[in-house]
């Protein structure tokens, strides 16, 4: 009989004739990838400007006084203006499988097990959500009027899931984190709540003054398999989110 | 990381990387077309993959998220057109024990045959292979253990067959 860690240990590729393409055309795709994904995301800088800056320079010239806030928001370093409206074509939808509705409001598709994350009130707020027999998947974005409003309220509900994933260890219903660091600030944590061996996958990521909620759920698929598919479609979203930091692409 | 020091990890790492790949999808071409992505995926984003500890697990994990991905979009009939394929390449016929041991893995839970591959194969140890899966030390011990066993089994299975 073959011991199985002989057989591991001396695996090989046979046969497997390697003729990968140059590094130089490897670097052309990927330089390539980097500048559509650029394109993709000035295009949304542009229109957010637009969006902003008109309002404001009609607000100057009719040298009004009402108390209406400004549409944008200055953090403490008054260099640094955090866009507070979502560009009209910011690419959210993008890798979720199609169909997928989208909403200018939030609706939780996730069964958190701690409580979770929800967008700020008045806060410009949009999700893309795709759903399929046996599982689903959506994304959502809020913008907070200040990065520190956003980090803040990021980093309490990491601690809020950390605490919440050791009180829930050997119990049947649970929550495991795992790390992660995609943008500015990240959390990834995984909500196991049935016998049936549901879960939801969900991923929380800030770039700038902008949080990203992906999430999926599935049934009878490792969690780790759900988190790569999650992690897997919120990669072209947060290269796009760039627009929201305080040095916008 | 500049060209020439992307070219070198490049050259140094390619075929290791899609060895290690196809054993944990079971399937030589899926793997070269991953791993190839992910490395364009690398170049892309290199500041990220200069932050990053160890760069050829960046690229091992990201081209086993596509292999999964793909796999997924493979299922539901709905696969695009592969955006990084290198030309066609020859392959010679494998040995039947090797053929044994790719259908064994396969036949194993995905977190098992992940497991063994960075283990065994990838020779990376406990500590690390938990980091790169993200799970417990204690966990990456359980399944290998599990794994092991499941493999003996499935392989004597294999030998029993072939020699009856």
């Amino acid at each position: 009989m073959h011991d199985p860690l002989d057989e591991l240990e001396n695996f090989s590729t046979p046969g497997l004739t390697m003729n990968p393409l140059p590094a130089s055309e490897v670097r052309r795709r990927g330089t390539r990838m980097r500048r559509r994904n650029h394109a993709l995301a000035a295009i949304g800088g542009v229109a957010a400007v637009a969006i902003i800056a008109t309002p404001l320079a009609m607000a100057a010239s009719s040298n009004r006084t009402d108390t209406t806030p400004p549409v944008t928001t200055q953090s403490p370093s008054p260099s640094v203006t955090w866009v507070q409206e979502i560009p009209a074509d910011f690419p959210l939808a993008e890798g979720l499988p199609t169909p997928v509705r989208t909403d200018a409001s939030y609706e939780s598709q996730v069964t958190d097990i701690c409580g979770g994350w929800a967008p700020p009130e008045s806060s410009d707020v949009r999700q893309a959500v795709f759903t399929e027999s046996e599982g689903g998947s959506s994304h959502a974005l809020a913008l907070y009027p200040t990065e520190g409003e956003a980090a803040l309220a990021l980093t309490s509900l990491g601690a809020q899931t950390q605490a919440c994933a050791i009180q829930t260890e050997g119990k049947q219903r649970w929550v495991d984190v795992s790390p992660s660091d995609d943008g500015d600030q990240s959390l990834v944590y995984v909500n196991h709540y049935s016998d049936a061996g549901d879960i939801d996958v969900v991923q929380l990521v800030r770039v700038g003054n902008a949080i990203l909620q992906a999430q999926a759920w599935s049934n009878g698929v490792p969690p780790e398999q759900t988190t790569a598919l999650v992690e897997e479609r919120s990669a072209p979203v947060i290269d796009a989110m760039c627009v929201f930091s305080a040095d916008p692409c | 990381m500049d060209e020439r020091e992307f070219d070198d990890f490049y050259a140094a790492s390619f075929q290791r990387i899609t060895g290690q790949v196809y054993a944990m999808i079971g399937n030589r071409d899926e793997a070269q077309e991953c791993v190839q992505e992910a490395f364009v995926r690398a170049w892309a984003h290199r500041r990220k993959l200069e932050r990053a500890e160890h760069p050829e697990a960046w690229v091992r994990t990201t081209a086993y998220r596509l292999a999964v991905s793909r796999w997924r979009r493979t299922v539901r009939g709905r696969r695009p057109v592969d955006r990084a394929v290198g030309p066609a390449y020859e392959s010679a016929a494998p040995s039947e024990a090797h053929v044994a041991l790719v259908a064994a893995l396969r036949q194993l839970p995905e977190a098992q045959r992940q497991a063994l591959v960075l283990h065994h194969i990838a020779d990376l140890p406990v500590h690390d292979v938990a980091r790169e899966v993200g799970v417990p030390e204690g966990t990456i011990k359980a399944r290998l253990s599990r794994g092991r066993a499941a493999l003996a089994a499935l392989l004597a299975d294999e030998e029993g067959l072939s020699h009856a």
